[in-house]
């Protein structure tokens, strides 16, 4: 994982919202990212456990394979723990851990595949399947592998929005970018995935 | 609205949130309306997909993973860029050798009082002055001398001398090696 991604992002606090400040999440992270601040290191499990699933999700998204997801959500909060003393809250702690997971997935996949801008041909046809379950299961695994083949900027919005969940400014926040940007990729990338999975609704 | 919709105002329809203008071009635009149910369709689509789901005992190994990882790596929150650490290191010695040379200094030197009043999500001050523990680990016997006056770094900076101030700089010149602080 040595491949610098130039992710302009990572770290600067650029943004000054102050995401859902007032709700109890985030009332409870700052408390615990304060303690953290303090050095009081076992703060930052009860962190690691409020957002332990979303970052591994948010991580088998890139990689769709359980090691790598897992490895790469570890390495996350390992990031966010060094560079915390440095998180000054002008974003919602959330949303800082999620642009830390972005760029540590970034990278990872930069390392592996320095290509993958580029958008592949269509996925092969699928098998057809006879049981629904089976045929749904085969559905979803073709998706997400559609979804690994979208350009970055393509997939990191899709990956935001669609999966973690999060408004339009907070993907903007998190990528760098402009609410703007972020519906025009979040649009491509349903036109490209659409491209990619033609054959299995043609198949269903 | 004369034009057809942008992929971000197509993306505003679809979620409900275009202008009057939009939704009037769309009702009568099939070229609009296409774009956006394909964009619809493969939206749900894309929503429907789910992960395979690890068990329920992967989470309390993955809490002990990264706490391993922590230890392992043995690091603490930092607020310093690391490329200004040999920097302070170099400020660190010469310090200290200011305050050997010093000693003792006065009582009347002020030391630097928390502001109570920070609000609990303002910039926190640093749990430790990573200054002067460089000061200390390097000249263990300034640490009686530091601790009566020179509680941070900056406090035995304010209280040297012309020359030892000279030196300081020097030493910081070539560590930095042309940097700027």
């Amino acid at each position: 994982m040595t491949a610098a991604v130039s992710i302009p992002v990572l770290l600067s606090n650029a943004v000054s919202r102050d995401a859902g400040a007032s709700s109890p999440a985030s009332a409870r992270d700052r408390d615990a990212v304060a303690a953290c601040q303090r050095g009081e290191r076992e703060a930052f499990d009860a962190l690691v456990e409020r957002y332990q699933r979303d970052v591994y999700r948010l991580c088998f998204r890139y990689v769709n394979n359980h090691h790598d997801a897992s490895d790469l959500a570890q390495e996350a909060f390992l990031k966010a723990y060094k560079a915390i003393g440095r998180f000054r809250g002008d974003s919602a702690f959330s949303t800082w851990l999620y642009r830390i997971a972005v760029n540590t997935c970034l990278n990872f996949r930069a390392a592996r595949k320095p290509d993958a801008q580029e958008l592949p041909d269509e996925l092969p046809a699928a098998a057809p399947r006879a049981d629904d379950a089976l045929a749904r299961a085969e559905r979803s695994r073709r998706v997400r592998e559609a979804v690994a083949r979208l350009p970055e900027k393509q997939r990191a919005t899709m990956i935001l929005k669609i999966y973690q969940d999060l408004s339009h400014e907070e993907v903007a926040q998190i990528l760098g970018t402009t609410v703007g940007t972020v519906k025009a990729n979040l649009f491509h990338a349903m036109a490209n995935l659409r491209k990619l999975v033609g054959s299995v609704e043609e198949a269903s | 609205m004369s034009r057809h919709l942008s992929e971000a105002e197509l993306v505003d329809w679809v979620e409900g949130l275009a202008d009057r203008g939009a939704r009037e071009h769309v009702s009568t635009c099939g070229a609009c309306r296409d774009r956006a149910d394909a964009y619809r369709g493969t939206l749900g689509l894309a929503a429907e997909t789910d992960i395979p789901e690890p068990s329920p005992d992967y989470w309390e190994t993955f809490r002990r993973q990264v706490d391993h990882r922590i230890a392992r790596d043995a690091v603490r929150p930092t607020s310093l860029p690391r490329w200004l650490v040999p920097s302070l290191a170099g400020l660190a010695a010469a310090v200290g050798v200011a305050v050997l040379l010093r000693a003792p200094l006065p009582a009347s030197a002020p030391r630097p009082v928390a502001d109570a009043s920070l609000p609990a999500w303002s910039a926190l001050p640093e749990p430790e002055d990573v200054g002067l523990d460089l000061i200390q680990a390097l000249a263990p016997s300034a640490e009686d001398a530091a601790s009566e006056s020179c509680r941070v770094a900056y406090d035995c900076l304010a209280a040297l001398s012309d020359d030892e101030t000279a030196a300081v700089a020097e030493t910081l010149e070539r560590d930095l090696d042309g940097r700027s602080l």
